[in-house]
């Protein structure tokens, strides 16, 4: 069976225009989180917009296309260019992975337009490129952008394209944090994951890129490639996470089936819910993964919701390629059900293989396995 | 791949593709869905809760698992791929004016469209992969696609297929077929087949 590499990345958030802007942030322990204003009652992970408007016109994008559009394609033309790889090829697809997209149009006048649609987006994105292919939009909650590299790696092993970018990206609007507060799931302060503390997530925005190929001769971290992926429904509640953690457990499962192999270290969705960081206690226990090192990165980047999947994806990808294992910043006591091997301080740490796994609304679950074996 | 059974809700009308299974003067999806549940005597106070998305993909799944020996496959082995072209925008609407007065939680948890595979998983325990997509139209090629990779790859022997798109409640489509791995069913579950079913 080939392999997948990775031939680029990305990321856009708070933290930073690309990967390693990110990760220098995150080994540097700065934390993207932050209260903006004096009326803001929770701490948020947003793209500083006048930076950002400077960045596109450093990098011009001259297309009239919406900030969310703008940026996904910041994002895809910093991780291609890192590339050989020509997006009009016949053998490249680009797929996109959202929750919301363009919702906070709505705001402003809450009717329907084509602008508002996630697949005018995704064209849009697709036109700005000239792709051969039609682009793919996965719009499931918060595991979207693991399952768009559940997806890729799917069709990369099925040999129906040689390339295939994924990226997710989501914005923070009016209208996701009002939902959001509307759960009570959002806290008053930066979020503590696993904590006996925490109280509620942080909401952030970005967009994480990530080229993935078959084509060996682009690897780069080091030939680390993309293994295995899976996703699972919990079948249990349509907004609460399952008791037991026996649906992320299952996904988890498949993916180790599928890949034959056991990660070394596991960077889990860790929201700072009550519930989310309890079941995910549970589901690392069923899986036996308990005496794995785990970490959250939620306390850096908040919660980026579609994008949370592939920004952490290829943050964990920089610290296995630096043989570093990450804090889970914000956790101070210990507070979950179940033992974890929680990483509590940044620390070297040679790994060579990692989980990446996240749950959401709707009952959905998801895990990608990367590895450099 | 073969099409075990299809099921297509659409215009106030509840067919399995031979034949009209349910019929109703009343255009509108919500007093059309009332109705038929009722008329099946369903029993599933769950349903009134949903959004008209939501209720639209549980009545045709109620549909397409009815006669379907569900004990010869494991919660596991049965995935979901779904599509449609609105995403949850009724809602997303619907949603934001809430929030003038107080945002509803009820309502912002329709807000996603994969919640509508989360309430049929509920319904019939199904624990599988699923993925939820959005595309412009109809596209029997993506939907093609994604099962067969998922059967390549995981331990699936059961796909429900979904096309479930609400627009207004006049315009709404239902398309659900279920699609073994097996050699046996209705259709082999190709790119044509799906197309043509789709006229």
């Amino acid at each position: 069976m080939n392999k997948v590499f990775i031939a680029g990345s990305n990321i856009i958030s708070s933290l930073g225009f690309t990967t390693t802007e990110n990760f220098n942030n995150v080994l540097e322990g700065n934390s993207g989180l932050q209260y903006h204003s004096e009326d803001d009652i929770h701490p948020i992970s947003y793209i500083n917009r006048t930076f950002f408007k400077e960045h596109c016109l450093n990098h011009k994008v001259e297309t009239k296309v919406s900030l969310f559009e703008k940026l996904c394609i910041l994002s895809i033309k910093d991780a291609v260019s890192q590339t050989i790889i020509d997006l009009k090829e016949e053998d490249c697809l680009l797929i996109i992975a959202t929750t919301k997209g363009n919702v906070g149009f709505l705001e402003k006048e809450n009717k329907r337009t084509q602008d508002i649609h996630l697949w005018e987006s995704a064209n849009k994105i697709g036109k700005y490129f000239g792709v051969a292919n039609r682009p793919v939009l996965i719009s499931n909650a918060c595991v979207s952008s693991i399952l768009a590299q559940v997806t890729a790696v799917r069709l990369l092993k099925a040999k129906k394209y040689k390339h295939v970018i994924v990226c997710g990206a989501d914005l923070i609007s009016e209208f996701v944090l009002s939902g959001f507060n509307s759960f009570k799931a959002v806290s008053n302060n930066p979020c503590k994951p696993f904590d006996l503390n925490r109280d509620g997530l942080s909401l952030g925005e970005g967009a994480g890129t990530l080229v993935l190929t078959t084509d060996s001769t682009q690897a780069i971290f080091n030939g680390a490639s993309c293994v295995a992926g899976a996703s699972s429904n919990d079948a249990n509640h349509i907004s609460g996470p399952s008791r037991t953690g026996d649906g992320l457990a299952n996904a988890i499962t498949s993916t180790l089936n599928q890949a034959q192999m056991k990660p070394e270290f596991i960077s889990a969705h860790g929201t700072a819910t009550i519930y989310n960081d309890e079941m995910e206690s549970k589901a690392i226990n069923l899986a036996q993964l308990n005496d794995v090192p785990v970490n959250s990165l939620k306390g850096f980047f908040g919660h980026t919701l579609g994008a949370a999947g592939i920004i952490e994806t290829i943050i964990t990808l920089c610290a296995m390629n630096e043989s570093k294992a990450l804090e889970t910043k914000g956790f101070v006591d210990y507070g979950v059900p179940e033992q974890i091997n929680l990483v509590t301080r940044t620390e070297n740490l040679n790994f060579n293989s990692f989980l990446k796994i996240a749950s959401g609304f709707g009952g959905c679950n998801a895990a990608i396995l990367y590895s450099k074996y | 791949m073969h099409i075990l059974k299809y099921c297509f809700v659409s215009d106030a009308e509840i067919s399995d593709g031979s034949k009209i299974l349910f019929k109703s003067n009343d255009k509108d999806l919500k007093s059309f869905l009332k109705e038929f549940y009722k008329s099946e005597k369903l029993e599933y106070p769950k349903f009134y809760k949903m959004d008209a998305q939501c209720k639209l993909a549980f009545i045709a799944a109620e549909v397409l698992f009815r006669d379907v020996v569900r004990e010869q496959y494991k919660n596991e082995e049965i995935a979901m791929i779904f599509a449609n072209s609105e995403s949850t925008l009724a809602t997303d609407m619907s949603y934001w004016e809430s929030t003038k007065d107080i945002a509803s939680p009820a309502l912002f948890v329709y807000t996603l469209p994969n919640i509508l595979m989360g309430e049929i998983a509920i319904k019939n325990k199904i624990k599988g992969e699923n993925y939820f997509f959005v595309s412009e139209n109809f596209d029997a090629q993506l939907l093609h696609q994604q099962t067969e990779i998922v059967f390549q790859n995981t331990t699936t022997k059961l796909v429900v297929v979904g096309w479930v798109n609400y627009e207004s409640e006049t315009n709404y489509f239902a398309k659900l077929f279920l699609v073994s791995k097996s050699e046996i069913g209705l259709f082999p579950f190709t790119i044509d087949n799906i197309n043509n079913l789709n006229k």
